[in-house]
């Protein structure tokens, strides 16, 4: 597929031109800031197919060209592509330059009204290469490669992030500027984002809510596609990756452009298709696992260095089957579910989804305006959000008439509009952003109930200042928001409608101190609150998964937290490190607890999770270190720890991670020009069985057993004409071992997915 | 000034989304298109003189959520006798109340009914009807009691879409109330 659009566009990019040819284009290409001669740099002539690659002095020369205008783009490994129109008239000599990619041009610009994620905080990204290579994973597992943060999974097509143990509720996903708003309480609602618009992903632990709205207890997550093109020019990236564990396959099509004559115009259009059939276990394949997810999105700028307007719009649509064997309709069925010793109905592989399934739609729309003075850069985002989730529960009704209409048995639609406002100025070392936003929502259900019909109001002003010297950098938040909240609740016909309203502030205090050019250390002090949500108020029914019924308390009272991240950084030729520690230090944490009381219903006794509060601590440590001891090879380690307190009880709170660790080696081979950064890395991950639970916890399986897994990795960029075409290629698990996941809620189920061999190619094609 | 008319303009545009919200706020959805069971029927027939010996019901109107059942009567029946039982199972939570032991027999072929007696000495139940496949079904059955006695009587709905092989393993539970059994 990839091969076939390649050649197909390099069949319209071909011109064939002979009349009085004998003029030339000759030149060296230099390092901007450096001013070095760079070699291997690698030349082309568009409109001629015509490539050339640089001598060791830096010089290059096209002999027999015709008279005309030609585009030359030019390159280096690590560079970015650069352009130049050329009107051919006599022979010519150029000077061309190339700068080295850390500072990218585009980004400099979005950092003039945009203000990066916190230095002062414990941030991690995935962008280049490593993201390149969690192609094909879920967004959750792409994650899950950065220490701190783990993953909540449904089977294995269903994974929510999990930072320093927390999720749902307590983690924000900040989709391009876009606070993510869907049902993100549900343990089986995984994100809606496609990975593939991500340029680069940001985790920013800890309490650091200031900047996107209260709630982010846990941490930030922050997707950012590049920022729109601004040079000339028509530029696609195409983006295909296959699994074999579950017959996956992506595809994903970026194009982007700028206006030639009207440069403050560009654009940007990307999709993805991504499906995959039944999950394949060591033993067997899991029953109605498959999934396919159709996005897309547009985006348009009219950009001005004085202002600028930004649309951007998004549809995520994706079906998921369940795992046929995990809905249980009473605990008897569950029982016999747990001891079977594999799913109770096999299948063979098929991409048939059948029920149960769950089918989300989320569209998400924003408006982004700036405007650039001497008095600062104002920014006003307005931005809508729907959101529609159908769950197919494993039966259709018995009733013929209300089968045929195929309705869901539970659908939840939430729309969302948010407005903020901003301000951002520099006056000597200060760094100013102050803001105001808006939200107000509402919430539907039809067909089924789980949680009431509600709607929301919150307002929020918020202030950030920074303060910043050659040596460091200060921080400080804070934030205050109100919120009204009001269920709509119809209990045996009769309608109730309870208020709720909470003031909730927030604030931060960081530092960021270069004790010398190789040491950092960094420390932030949060203090954050959450309201509780919807669920934990009102939730009130039955799930299938795990037969247990979930009950809600509306007395809940809002959730404060004061968390500390401390951490150093040392850099040199040969050993990276990054060591950190936290502690979040809850009052009134909001979890759900086993209730000894059982509830009886026409299918039997259930077991209880009731919604409570207690006071707890979660703390734990981040390791991530890397020995380079020959320029080739990294020997690597991270380690994620976690030790989480119910402070009333003095006892381990249950539902987090246990300890992981990943030990990795990579070998590196730089230089050769056909096959640039080829690599081959081997990576162990290691996970230790959960055993801080609490005594006497009731679970129906004690927590599984502790187990490492081998993946490989290898990869390299190959210069196909002016292209450098990234491929990769990777088998997770490649023991093939059998093994099962606390955090993965179908433990009590389904083996984890066996050994997947997965392939993945990233083409750029760039027009003029 | 300019800066004025763009925040004056954005805040306009949030309150007009804001009302525009509004109106979506006034009907709540109430009406539940999904399947509930809520009663479960034992209609007990004396098969002598054919007169209705009793009506035991279990009955809760929420379903699987959480609010306890509102009737759970206790099964009582004359010792060494046989009763023909008929099984009568409801949706009462639509209006008009919905017959599922209609629909059970509509879909025989999927379904299927377990009787467990403790002590089994107690009552014993033996199935009358038959689906199409010739396998037994449950909402017809014949009961015959042992000596005076107390124990419990389990009934189990068995949803079994084409899987039915006459056994208890395939498929999902729909039903499960064991009834407190007084044979006096």
């Amino acid at each position: 597929m990839p091969k076939a659009m390649l050649l197909s566009l390099f069949i319209l990019c071909y011109w064939n031109i002979s009349a009085q040819c004998n003029l030339s284009i000759s030149g060296t290409i230099n390092e901007e800031h450096t001013n070095e001669t760079l070699d291997f740099a690698s030349l082309q002539i568009l409109e001629l197919n015509v490539v050339r690659t640089t001598d060791s002095a830096g010089n290059f020369q096209f002999n027999n060209l015709c008279k005309g205008t030609y585009t030359m783009a030019y390159t280096h490994p690590g560079c970015k592509t650069e352009y130049q129109k050329i009107n051919l008239e006599k022979s010519e000599i150029l000077q061309l330059h190339l700068h080295h990619n850390e500072i990218d041009l585009n980004e400099v610009t979005v950092a003039q009204h945009k203000r990066e994620s916190a230095p002062t905080h414990q941030v991690e990204t995935l962008k280049d290469q490593a993201l390149f290579e969690t192609r094909g994973m879920t967004f959750g597992d792409a994650l899950k490669t950065l220490s701190g943060v783990s993953t909540l999974k449904t089977g294995a097509t269903i994974a929510k992030p999990v930072i320093h143990g927390m999720t749902g509720n307590r983690i924000l996903l900040v989709s391009n500027g876009v606070r993510l708003e869907s049902q993100q309480w549900g343990s089986e609602h995984a994100p809606e984002i496609d990975a593939y618009l991500a340029k680069k992903i940001t985790v920013i632990k800890g309490a650091s809510a200031i900047r996107y709205g209260s709630d982010a207890i846990g941490g930030v997550i922050l997707i950012d596609p590049e920022a729109l093109p601004s040079k000339p020019g028509i530029g696609a990236e195409f983006n295909y990756a296959v699994g074999s564990v579950n017959g996956q396959n992506d595809f994903s099509l970026l194009l982007q452009g700028n206006h030639k004559k009207q440069s403050a115009f560009s654009w940007r259009t990307q999709g993805t298709y991504r499906f995959g059939g039944n999950i394949h276990s060591p033993n067997y394949y899991q029953k109605n696992t498959g999934f396919y997810e159709g996005n897309g999105s547009v985006a348009l700028g009219w950009k001005k260095e004085k202002y600028g307007l930004e649309f951007f719009g998004s549809y995520f649509n994706t079906k998921i089957g369940i795992l046929s064997a995990a809905h249980t309709g009473s605990l008897a069925d569950l029982e016999a579910a747990i001891h079977a010793s594999q799913p109770k109905e096999s299948a063979a592989f098929s991409y048939t989804i059948g029920r149960p399934y769950q089918k989300v739609q989320h569209i998400l729309s924003k408006l982004h305006s700036y405007l650039n003075t001497k008095k600062g850069v104002f920014t006003l985002d307005i931005t809508y959000q729907y959101n529609i989730r159908d769950e197919y529960d494993k039966f259709p009704p018995r009733n013929n008439a209300l089968a045929a209409l195929n309705h869901p048995a539970l659908r939840l639609d939430i729309q969302t509009i948010t407005g903020e406002l901003s301000w951002e100025k520099k006056i000597k070392q200060w760094q100013n952003l102050v803001g105001a936003q808006f939200i107000t929502q509402t919430n539907s259900y039809k067909y089924g109930y789980l949680i009431p019909a509600f709607w929301n109001f919150s307002g929020g002003v918020f202030a950030i200042e920074r303060w910043s010297n050659e040596k460091m950098e200060v921080e400080l938040g804070a934030r205050l928001d109100y919120r009204w909240t009001q269920a709509i609740l119809v209990e045996r016909g009769k309608k109730r409608e309870p208020i709720y309203q909470f003031i909730i502030p927030t604030a931060s205090v960081g530092l960021d101190y270069h004790i010398t050019e190789k040491l950092k250390y960094n420390l932030n002090l949060g203090l954050a609150w959450r309201a509780p949500s919807m669920n934990e108020l009102f939730i009130a029914g039955l799930h299938h998964s795990t037969a247990t019924v979930e009950i809600g308390d509306e007395q809940l009272k809002a959730e404060q937290s004061i968390s500390i991240t401390t951490g150093i950084t040392y850099r040199n030729q040969w050993l990276q490190a990054d060591v950190s520690l936290f502690s979040h230090l809850f009052k009134n944490y909001i979890y759900g607890k086993p209730d000894t009381q059982p509830i009886l219903t026409i299918r039997g006794y259930f077991p209880v999770l009731r919604y409570v509060q207690t006071d707890a601590a979660i703390s734990g440590s981040d390791i991530n270190l890397a020995v380079t001891p020959i320029r080739q090879l990294e020997l690597s380690a991270k380690a994620s720890l976690l030790w989480a307190v119910n402070l009333k009880t003095k006892d381990w709170l249950e539902q987090m991670p246990s300890q992981r660790f990943n030990y990795s080696i990579r070998y590196t081979i730089n230089g050769t020009n056909d096959f640039s950064n080829l690599y081959l890395a081997l990576s162990v991950v290691h996970v230790l069985q959960q055993n801080l639970l609490p005594k006497n916890y009731a679970d129906y399986l004690p927590a599984p057993k502790a187990y490492w897994l081998l993946n490989f990795d290898c990869g390299t960029t190959i210069p196909l004409k002016h292209q450098k075409i990234s491929v990769g290629f990777s088998i997770q698990n490649m023991l093939n071992k059998t093994y099962r996941e606390y955090m993965n809620r179908f433990r009590y189920f389904t083996d984890e997915p066996g050994i997947n061999i997965m392939a993945r190619v990233k083409v750029p094609l760039f027009y003029h | 000034m300019k800066n004025k008319t763009t925040l004056r303009n954005g805040l306009f545009v949030i309150a007009l989304a804001t009302v525009g919200l509004q109106s979506c706020k006034k009907d709540p959805p109430v009406n539940s298109e999904s399947e509930v069971i809520t009663t479960l029927q034992i209609v007990a027939t004396d098969s002598a003189t054919g007169t209705t010996a009793g009506v035991f019901t279990f009955k809760d109107l929420d379903g699987d959520k959480p609010t306890p059942p509102s009737v759970f009567d206790t099964i009582k029946l004359a010792p060494n006798k046989t009763y023909n039982v008929s099984l009568i199972v409801l949706d009462e939570s639509k209006n008009p109340i919905d017959s599922t032991s209609n629909e059970i027999a509509e879909e025989a072929d999927d379904h299927l009914f377990f009787f467990e007696s403790t002590p089994a000495a107690l009552v014993n139940v033996v199935i009358q009807d038959k689906d199409s496949k010739n396998l037994p079904l449950g909402l017809l059955s014949k009961w015959t009691t042992g000596t005076a006695g107390s124990g419990t009587t389990k009934i189990t709905l068995r949803h079994q879409p084409g899987e039915k092989n006459g056994t208890f393993s395939p498929g999902d539970t729909d039903i499960e109330v064991t009834f407190n059994t007084l044979v006096q």
